[in-house]
Order: C-alpha cells, then sequence, then structure tokens
C-alpha cells in the first residue's frame, strides 16, 4: 500500500525536475531535494536497539 | 481550464508544502533517537577536540568545566537511550525488531517520561556548547 510519505517523495521528484526545467535558483531546488532526502531517510530509517546502543558513550 | 506551463512548478511546490506539512512529525522514538544521535555527534567531535577530557579506567576525570559539560551531556545522552529503549521495549525490540510504540495505561507515562528525558539531554548539550563556545 503507497504511504503519505511515498506520495510526498514522488512528488517531490517531479518538483525538482520540474523546478529544474524551469531554472528555479539552485539553492531552491537544492532544498527541495534535501526534503526529499530527508523523508526518504526517515521511511527507510526504523529506530533499533542495535542502533541505540551504538550511540551510548 | 487551461493551465499554463510555467504555474506547474509553482503548483507541484504548493501541493508539495501542504503534504509536507500534513506529515512532517514522525513518531516520537524517531524524533528522540534524531535527537540523540546529533547529541552524539556533537560530543564524539568535542571529545576529539578536547583529550583531555578523555576517560578510562582507573583514570581520575578532568575537574575542568569544559570535561565536566562533556560529562554531564554524555549521561543525559544515555539516559535519554534509557528512556527510548523503555519506550520501545519489549521483547521483540530487544531481539532486534524495530520500535514498538506503547499501548495501554503506561504509554501516555511512557511518552512523557521520554519527553523528559530528550529535553535534559537537549538542556545539557546546550549548556555544553554554552561553555565550549562561551
Amino acid at each position: 500500500m503507497i504511504s503519505l510519505i511515498d506520495i510526498i517523495i514522488q512528488l517531490g521528484g517531479v518538483l525538482v525536475e520540474q523546478a529544474t526545467k524551469a531554472k528555479w535558483p539552485e539553492e531552491l531546488i537544492a532544498a527541495i531535494q534535501a526534503a526529499v532526502d530527508k523523508f526518504a531517510a526517515v521511511k527507510n530509517d526504523p529506530v533499533t536497539k542495535a542502533q541505540l546502543e551504538s550511540l551510548r558513550g | 481550464m487551461i493551465i499554463k506551463a510555467e504555474l506547474i512548478p509553482g503548483m507541484l511546490l504548493l501541493s508539495f508544502a501542504v503534504a509536507f506539512k500534513a506529515c512532517s512529525a514522525p513518531p516520537p522514538e524517531v524524533t528522540a533517537r534524531n535527537y540523540i544521535a546529533s547529541a552524539k555527534a556533537f560530543l564524539d567531535s568535542e571529545k576529539q577536540s578536547h583529550p583531555e577530557c578523555k576517560v578510562a579506567p582507573g583514570v581520575t576525570p578532568n575537574p575542568g568545566p569544559v570535561c565536566s559539560a562533556l560529562a554531564r551531556a554524555t549521561s543525559a545522552k544515555d539516559l535519554a537511550i534509557d528512556a527510548l529503549e523503555t519506550y520501545c521495549g519489549g521483547a521483540a525490540f530487544d531481539a532486534g525488531a524495530t520500535c514498538q510504540e506503547p499501548v495501554g495505561s503506561t504509554a501516555t507515562d511512557l511518552l512523557s517520561k521520554l519527553q523528559s528525558a530528550t529535553q535534559n539531554m537537549n538542556q545539557t548539550v546546550s549548556d555544553a556548547k554554552a561553555v565550549i563556545s562561551p
């Protein structure tokens, strides 16, 4: 089943493509791409015990 | 209705912003984990910059303000990890499964403790930053 995060990632990809064609400022395109990447990272990065243990000390 | 081609990126951006706002709040365990990871990165970086603060068995900790602040922040971070592990806890989580949000009567209490531990960690990290770079 497709989730809202999947929709945002897909929508963001289309947006970056269209904004590049429309010659939007590179900083704005980079910011949009960073937001999409952040969503993709959150989606693929669940919390696990091993991960938490690696953050000790 | 005809939509001008140059308006398409703007409409997409608006849609993206609305959808982003609608789902920009990650689950509490992800928020806490991200804060902890950020604190860990900062503390590791500062410990490398301040080798005099290195903690070793049998060695008396350096009592200076920077080392004390780093030690306090490290303890607070590890307490936040304890709180997050309790929040996610359960046999499946201990066996390697992803975090299972608590349910039932203890859920609110566990969430409150997690948020409190995370806030305390963030405060001690801010305090350490202030001591290191006044």
